[in-house]
């Protein structure tokens, strides 16, 4: 592990995360994230049948005239080779005494159609309606004018930043709190180690989905970033206890801040793999048991277990190191004292 | 502890956890009507998982509970679907069809009324400029009531729908999406009834201007006091001096002041003493959401940019949670199966040290689950059961660190009450800190954000206090009586003297 966590190494990793942070920041600014799990912007078939269509049966098949009819409108929106996500709803209406929300009884198909265009809407439209007024169709399709309608639209979404720059303000407070403590606790050195962890991870992480463009929902990113920021959080106050356990101990007196800290990080390796393994784990049985939309929810925030484990191991010492270095020496200057060989040395250098 | 009060604490701690398990898992009633159930409960406001329980739970309108929402699609004036305009020209006959039809310009599958184009038959930049008011009237009342996975969508460029989850309650979705969807001017006026009331009026001021409603209305917000819900109406002291005369005369008869958006009576509020106070508090029926959808109406009424293109809302819907039906129930299965897998780890690493482990995170998990049902911002949603997750992760890591240092004692040949004691002295103050600092960044950060991650942060702050106070006293606690009725106690927690432990 020490010989993994070698300067050029340290410095090529420290590098590679500053480039992802900026790339993801200029993408983020020029295209913000692939909020498409959200819908946003797209083109909308909307098919919606009365209570007679969604409750009679097609006398040769008894199947619901509903089924027949959405599974026309699918054959039609294949044949017009279109894929498409399906939501149903049922239809709701202000009550006449503009008190509450009544029921119309409707059933409201949307066809969600990628890359459809409006001529092609309009021609399913027409060839849908024809469908269902055709004598050859179901009866109940035209009993009334009103049991069959069909409609499409376009939508765009109009996004709330406010979710997103409170969350960000919320986790940077919260994250200059919680490694105040730790300064306190444990020293300035543990304090900014931690802080930087925390902010590099929680900028990791959005600047990874910014970059790969994986479809995440537009609230998603936020808590990404907040649960790997909670994860970084909770691991370097592992390490820093381990730190801090060490300094005090026998076994590692008369070694320098850097000594320890990499002695530290050397043989807590595994443990901290161990826990971001677990919470990956953790994450990853969650997403794959639950649903196929939990699935696409739930599952990048892997990304939020891996990150942090990745900068209590290596960014984190790193920025201890010097850090001690430099409060070290101060207060052996102030004291003016005794140095030390090892010191003396790594001061001149 | 001698066995004796270990049988005593163990049989109190049992009853305790099979209780508390009672009361979440099963649904009981009391006082007649009200319900005690704290899973359908929890699942409230949530738009992503579906009804993941049995027993029939229903909103106050009698739909099944199926998380999800409800949309509308609101049409500004002079603007109606292509459906619609179809319908009402097939009704009319002769020149009133032929009137009808020259009324209208479509626009795909809107119809606009001609008044509102402009020379090139698009739409005029009057309409647009109302509309685009309107629609920053929209988006702050829809991202001002902090509702998870409230949306608006333009549609159809000239159209708006606004998406919120369910709120449990008909009569309160109603009044939401009321206020969100009622634009135009906010008035005043006060008499016997709407129609005839005496509207506030407007006088010239110093500088030549005539007033405005700002002159006398600062704002609105709501507010919850003693389980009533209210929308305060902060008024200007001209205001004030306003009401203080239209109410002066109201100890002897009283008088009605109606509060309206455009055309829609928001409040009518009956005064019977005089009103003295700049903050007029007003409440009625409301709950919290339907109050602070009123005062936000409102509000952004009084201090937008104004519009008098009103809207009316077609094409409702009752949309399904976004992940499906089983969503829930789904999420609980996985739930157990992560909770499974990390007793199993424990039952097998430890042998029967496990039900200190087992007795920990049901100590753990049944108050996360009462505590859930009872702080009415909290429901279970994806954000919820991942922080649970996390807490149960640090209570777990906890008891594992300590589990391994007892081991490591042990094996060096301590006898294991000094090695438990040993064990929880060396990782007391780093379990602490840890805790600590996990719930501060929680706490902090619920504060301050909003919808998702402050519940997800809410949750995981009180996950990691509970924790916290679980692994540092109670499973000690538990551990040692446990143990004291346990015949060989190294066997007890499967550990062995000098065995090959790693560094923990």
């Amino acid at each position: 592990m020490s010989k993994l966590r070698s300067k050029k190494l340290l410095a090529l990793l420290i590098a590679v995360s500053a480039v992802v942070i900026v790339a993801g920041i200029v993408l983020y600014a020029l295209l913000g994230f692939n909020t498409a799990q959200d819908l946003s912007g797209s083109k909308v078939l909307e098919v919606t049948y009365s209570v007679n269509v969604a409750s009679e049966n097609v006398d040769e098949t008894n199947t619901p005239a509903g089924e027949v009819l959405e599974t026309q409108c699918e054959a039609l929106i294949k044949a017009a080779g279109l894929s498409y996500s399906k939501e149903v709803a049922t239809g709701k209406v202000f009550d006449s005494d503009g008190s509450n929300i009544g029921d119309s009884y409707d059933t409201i198909v949307s066809y969600t159609l990628n890359g459809a265009s409006d001529e092609q809407l309009a021609t399913l439209k027409e060839a849908i309606v024809s469908y269902a007024a055709a004598p050859t169709s179901p009866e109940v399709f035209h009993r009334t004018s009103e049991e069959v309608s069909v409609t499409w639209y376009q939508t765009e979404s109009v996004s709330f930043n406010k979710a997103a720059w409170r969350g960000a303000i919320a986790l940077a407070v919260g994250a200059i709190v919680a490694l105040g403590y730790l300064t306190i606790r444990f020293g300035v050195s543990c304090g900014v180690a931690g802080l930087v962890c925390c902010a590099h991870d929680a900028l990791f992480t959005l600047a990874f989905f910014a970059i790969t463009r994986i479809p995440v929902y537009s609230f998603a990113p936020l808590l990404y970033a907040a649960i790997a920021a909670f994860v970084s959080v909770a691991v370097w106050a592992v390490l820093s206890v381990r730190i801090r356990t060490n300094i005090k101990s026998a076994e590692f007196a008369g070694k320098t801040g850097t000594e320890i800290a990499n002695e530290t990080v050397n043989s807590s390796w595994k443990y901290v793999l161990i826990v971001a393994g677990v919470v990956a784990a953790v994450i990853a049985v969650f997403g794959i048991v639950a649903a196929s939309g939990t699935r696409a929810l739930v599952l990048p925030a892997l990304l939020a277990a891996a990150v942090p484990a990745y900068s209590a191991l290596f960014i984190g010492p790193a920025v201890y190191t010097p850090v001690r270095k430099a409060f070290d020496d101060r207060r052996a200057a102030k004291k003016g004292g005794y140095v030390g060989k090892k010191k003396k040395a790594e001061l001149s250098e | 502890m001698g066995k004796k009060k270990s049988a005593a604490y163990l049989v109190l701690i049992t009853v305790l956890i099979l209780g508390l398990c009672l009361m979440c898992f099963l649904p009981f009633f009391y006082g007649g009507v009200k319900g005690f159930n704290p899973f359908p409960s929890m699942s409230g406001k949530d738009a992503l998982l579906g009804n993941g329980f049995a027993d029939g739970y229903t909103t106050d309108g009698g739909d099944d509970y199926i998380g999800g929402g409800y949309s509308f699609v609101f049409y500004p004036e002079g603007v109606i679907p292509l459906s619609d305009y179809e319908d009402n020209l097939e009704s009319k006959t002769g020149d009133e069809q032929t009137k009808y039809a020259e009324k209208y310009q479509t626009f795909g599958e809107l119809c606009i009324e001609k008044e509102l184009l402009g020379e090139d038959g698009k739409p005029g930049e009057d309409f647009l400029a109302a509309f685009d008011a309107a629609v920053c009237q929209f988006r702050t009342r829809v991202r001002e009531l902090n509702l998870e996975n409230a949306a608006l969508d333009i549609v159809n460029d000239y159209s708006v729908r606004v998406f919120l989850p369910d709120l449990g309650n008909r009569t309160t979705q109603f009044s939401v999406f009321r206020a969100v969807g009622t634009m135009g001017e906010f008035t005043l006026s006060y008499g016997s009834s709407a129609d005839s009331a005496t509207p506030l009026s407007y006088s010239r001021k110093e500088n030549g201007e005539f007033e405005t409603i700002n002159d006398y209305v600062d704002g609105a917000y709501s507010m919850v006091r003693g389980g009533t819900s209210y929308v305060v109406i902060r008024f200007t002291s001209k205001g004030r001096d306003m009401l203080q005369s239209w109410t002066s005369d109201a100890a002897n008869s009283s008088v009605t002041i109606y509060f309206k958006i455009g055309d829609t009576v928001l409040i009518p509020l009956t005064i019977n003493e005089t009103i003295t106070e700049k903050s007029l508090p007003i409440s009625g029926s409301y709950t919290s959401d339907s109050a602070h959808a009123i005062a936000l109406a409102i509000d952004t009424a009084v201090n937008s940019t104004p519009t008098d293109l009103s809207f009316t809302a077609y094409s409702g819907a009752r949309h399904e949670a976004l992940f499906g039906g089983l969503a829930l129930t789904l999420c609980y299965v996985a739930f157990g199966v992560i909770a499974l897998a990390m007793l199993a780890f424990f039952f097998v690493r430890y042998h029967l040290l496990g039900f200190v482990q087992l007795y920990s995170f049901l100590i753990y998990l049944l108050p996360m689950i009462v505590l859930i049902w009872g702080i009415p911002f909290l429901h279970i949603g994806i954000e919820t059961f991942l922080a649970v997750l996390f807490g149960a992760a640090l209570l777990s890591f906890s008891n594992i660190a300590v589990f391994e240092s007892a081991r490591k004692e042990f094996a060096l040949g301590k006898t294991i009450a000094s090695s438990v004691k040993a064990s929880y002295k060396k990782h007391f103050w780093g379990v602490f800190d840890v805790h600590v600092i996990v719930a501060l960044l929680a706490f902090v950060t619920y504060f301050i954000s909003i919808t998702q991650l402050s519940v997800f942060a809410f949750t995981l702050g009180l996950g990691a206090v509970l924790s916290g106070l679980i692994s540092l006293a109670v499973g000690r606690l538990n551990w040692a009586a446990m143990m004291s009725l346990a015949k060989n106690k190294g066997a007890f927690c499967n550990f062995k003297r000098g065995e090959d432990t790693d560094d923990e």
